[in-house]
């Protein structure tokens, strides 16, 4: 026996439910806002408003399925039992299925998550040794089906019947403003955007359960807390240089800010355990990398901007640390 | 500067009265001093030995005698496990109960009025050594030919467990304080200061009492993070310098508030360093306290006086965090730098986990490594130059802290060895 003879009482899956229990609001909401709400105003029918349940369920499902079954066959060393404990990979999967566009078709979500978690993380022998982030990989590669096929549409149905196009993408056809009654107007107020009662991804919306969120796992010590603020503060300060360079003010920095889902990514995404850096230093440089990058592929890119940027940052991870090892 | 706070546990002995075992039938003398063991033995088989003679003594430049706790026969030397653990060369003395010690000059000095020489002299003499961990003879400390102006007396025990220094404070607080200002006056030094955890108000309650009339002793509250009594921390914490060696290097001595008695007893009666405090705790014991031994009593033996919970209990050397798992328990004797021995009722070994690179581990090591870095690239000599594992101070808060269970200590002492 080997010392210390004492341990903390945190775990690795004490810190892995931390995370699970901050998404289930979520859940909740995107259930709410795209299936049940619908239902009780008789927009829909039932089975249409089980839809965002179904496609939560079926990502999860998958991710976790594609893995096992991955260990099962090709991995000879682990033991199951506890690789099935361990690796609780249906929480990229729950993740990524609140970012996807409500009417992604089930094929390309189910083809989606068997590519990513082959390809991102299982290759390399195990989750623990992955080097991409599978839900940035997963956003990447639908974004990339739907363009393909002529672009899946975020709205649902009560949506549909009032815009044709969600917040951000209104805002691209536009192009750099400040006016107010164009960016914001359309869709309500800054109340609805902060509650998340617009168009966009299937739960990621709300920048209210984002901040509980991010607020639960910091008590509970299970984020890198400096990579989100860092990448939202520098996203915000850029966006706010930006719109001052360009002659438009605060309410083009805010609404870049408050949509595409730059902070759900932030909290819940980019500060993944296992791709993210663990020096401090690292984390720092890390998070700012993010938010340039975002900017930058938010001006050049039609979609998933903030993913790519965390996709590429993740690639970096091992250079970033190795240069920030603190010893002097 | 970041401490992390661990459990206490140190209600069950704290508060308690000091228990005594000072009658072993036989004591074995391990003949070691710091890491080093190999002595020179003075005397054979069946000679008579008094209280405070030399038994051994170090080779080369740290000429420090090791002395017999007891008077009695030498009857063997055999191999015993000492309190890092290690077999080491013991010598067994038979002890006749007289206490008889060698005719010697009598003091009758005052502490204050030694000259630094004699001072030196005598606390060399004394065997006195380090009492925290690292037994580095406290001579060699007070030789320095850097101008000292601090004098920092360590009794933070941030460790889980421990309450031997805390014992000791509340005991012996008048002549701790007197033997401080004798220190100051002896060696020129400018100021002292005791260092406490912040928690701890009672110790404050009564250094307070009896602080008025030494003007150059301060009393600093510390955080009672863990490992704030580290010396490199404490140091950088109180005086706001930093050093690569030692602290002499900046001016500063850090000694153990133990140390410190046993320079006391050295000065006021020339009585060499042969007991200390020892804290016996855990929740296999039936009344965990601290007890007064005599180096180089069998543990066993006050094990078994004081009593345990269970028969299958394991027996740790040390505080928590940096302590030793004793296997052969019946041969672990009591040495000058063992402050606490925990008897758990049960322990096992926690299977680890894959990591899951959450950076607790480089967060919170007080040396600023990065362990999980280290795992990484285990293998990689050049690679692993770079983040310095022999930095590591062996502190085990990486192992504690480690959500999956990595005993990541072990691996960065590896990575240091290479």
């Amino acid at each position: 026996m080997k010392g210390p003879f004492i341990h903390t009482k945190s775990t690795s899956s004490k810190i892995m439910k931390s995370i699970l229990i901050s998404l289930i609001p979520f859940i909740i909401f995107a259930f709410y806002k795209n299936g049940l709400s619908l239902l009780f105003k008789g927009k829909i029918g039932l089975f249409d408003s089980l839809k965002p349940l179904l496609i939560i369920i079926i990502c999860a499902g998958c991710t976790f399925l594609f893995e096992i079954l991955y260990a099962k066959l090709f991995l000879k060393s682990v033991d199951i039992k506890t690789y099935i404990k361990n690796s609780y990979a249906y929480i990229p999967g729950i993740i990524l299925s609140l970012i996807i566009p409500l009417n992604t078709p089930i094929f390309i979500i189910i083809l989606t998550c068997l590519i990513s978690t082959i390809v991102g993380r299982m290759l390399n022998g195990g989750y623990s040794k992955s080097i991409f982030n599978t839900v940035a990989m997963s956003v990447i590669i639908i974004g990339i089906f739907s363009i393909i096929n002529g672009g899946y549409s975020y709205l649902n149905n009560y949506e549909m019947t009032k815009y044709s196009m969600t917040p951000l993408q209104n805002a691209k056809e536009i192009g750099l403003t400040n006016s107010y009654n164009e960016l914001i107007k359309p869709y309500g107020d800054y109340k609805q955007f902060f509650v998340g009662n617009v168009s966009g991804g299937i739960g990621e919306v709300s920048i209210l359960f984002c901040l509980i969120g991010l607020i639960y796992l910091s008590l509970k010590k299970a984020i890198k807390l400096i990579i989100p603020i860092s990448i939202i503060m520098t996203s915000f300060l850029g966006f706010l240089i930006l719109g001052f360079i360009n002659g438009v003010g605060v309410n083009y920095a805010l609404f870049n800010i408050l949509t595409g889902a730059i902070i759900f990514c932030a909290i819940f995404v980019a500060p993944e355990m296992l791709n993210s850096p663990v020096t401090k230093k690292g984390q720092i440089i890390y998070g700012i990398l993010i938010g340039l990058l975002t900017i930058v592929f938010r001006m050049l890119l039609p979609f998933g901007d903030v993913f790519i940027a965390v996709f590429i940052c993740n690639l970096l991870v091992p250079i970033i640390d190795n240069n920030c090892s603190k010893v002097k | 500067m970041r401490n992390l706070k661990l459990p206490k546990y140190k209600m069950m002995s704290k508060n308690k009265r000091i228990g005594f075992y000072n009658k072993p039938k036989l004591v074995y003398i391990p003949l070691i001093s710091g890491n080093d063991t190999d002595l020179t033995i003075v005397g054979k088989k069946g000679d008579y030995i008094y209280k405070g003679s030399i038994i051994g003594k170090r080779k080369g430049d740290f000429k420090l005698p090791i002395k017999s706790s007891v008077s009695g026969t030498v009857i063997d030397y055999v191999q015993k496990t000492c309190s890092n653990g290690t077999k080491v060369k013991c010598v067994v003395i038979e002890n006749d109960f007289k206490e008889k010690e060698e005719i010697k000059d009598i003091i009758s000095k005052k502490m204050n009025q030694y000259t630094k020489e004699d001072f030196i002299n005598i606390i060399k003499d004394c065997g006195v050594i380090g009492m925290g961990k690292t037994g580095y003879p406290t001579y060699l400390k007070y030789e320095t030919t850097n101008k000292i102006d601090t004098l920092i007396v360590n009794c933070v025990e941030c460790s889980p467990y421990v309450t031997s220094d805390y014992i000791l404070l509340t005991e012996r607080c008048e002549d701790i304080l007197e033997t401080i200002d004798a220190i100051l006056e002896i060696n020129e030094i400018d100021n002292a200061c005791i260092a406490i955890s912040k928690k701890d108000t009672k110790l404050l309650e009564i250094l307070n009492t009896f602080i008025g009339t030494y003007l150059k002793i301060k009393i600093i509250l510390v955080d009672d993070g863990y490992p704030m009594g580290w010396e490199r921390n404490l140091v950088e914490n109180i005086t706001k310098k930093t050093y690569d060696e030692t602290p002499m290097e900046c001016g500063v001595i850090v000694n153990n508030v133990s140390t410190i008695y046993a320079i006391c007893e050295a000065l006021k009666y020339n009585k060499p360093l042969c007991e200390r405090i020892i804290t016996f705790t855990g929740d296999g014991i039936r009344k965990p306290q601290n007890v007064y031994v005599k180096i180089g009593t069998p543990i066993i033996e006050i094990i078994n006086k004081i009593g345990v919970n269970t028969e299958n209990y394991v027996v740790i050397a040390g505080e928590p965090m940096m302590g030793k798992y004793i296997e052969d328990v019946d041969n672990l004797v009591a040495t000058a730098d063992l402050s606490c021995v925990i008897i758990l009722s049960k322990h096992e070994d926690i299977l680890p986990e894959e990591c899951i690179r959450c950076g607790k581990c480089v967060k919170y090591c007080p040396a600023k490594i990065s362990p999980v870095l280290i795992k990484d690239n285990e293998n990689n000599k050049e690679k692993l130059s770079l983040f310095k594992p022999e930095k590591c101070i062996s502190c085990g808060l990486c192992s504690y802290i480690c959500p999956s269970k990595i005993d990541l200590r072990s691996i960065v002492e590896k990575a240091g060895e290479k």
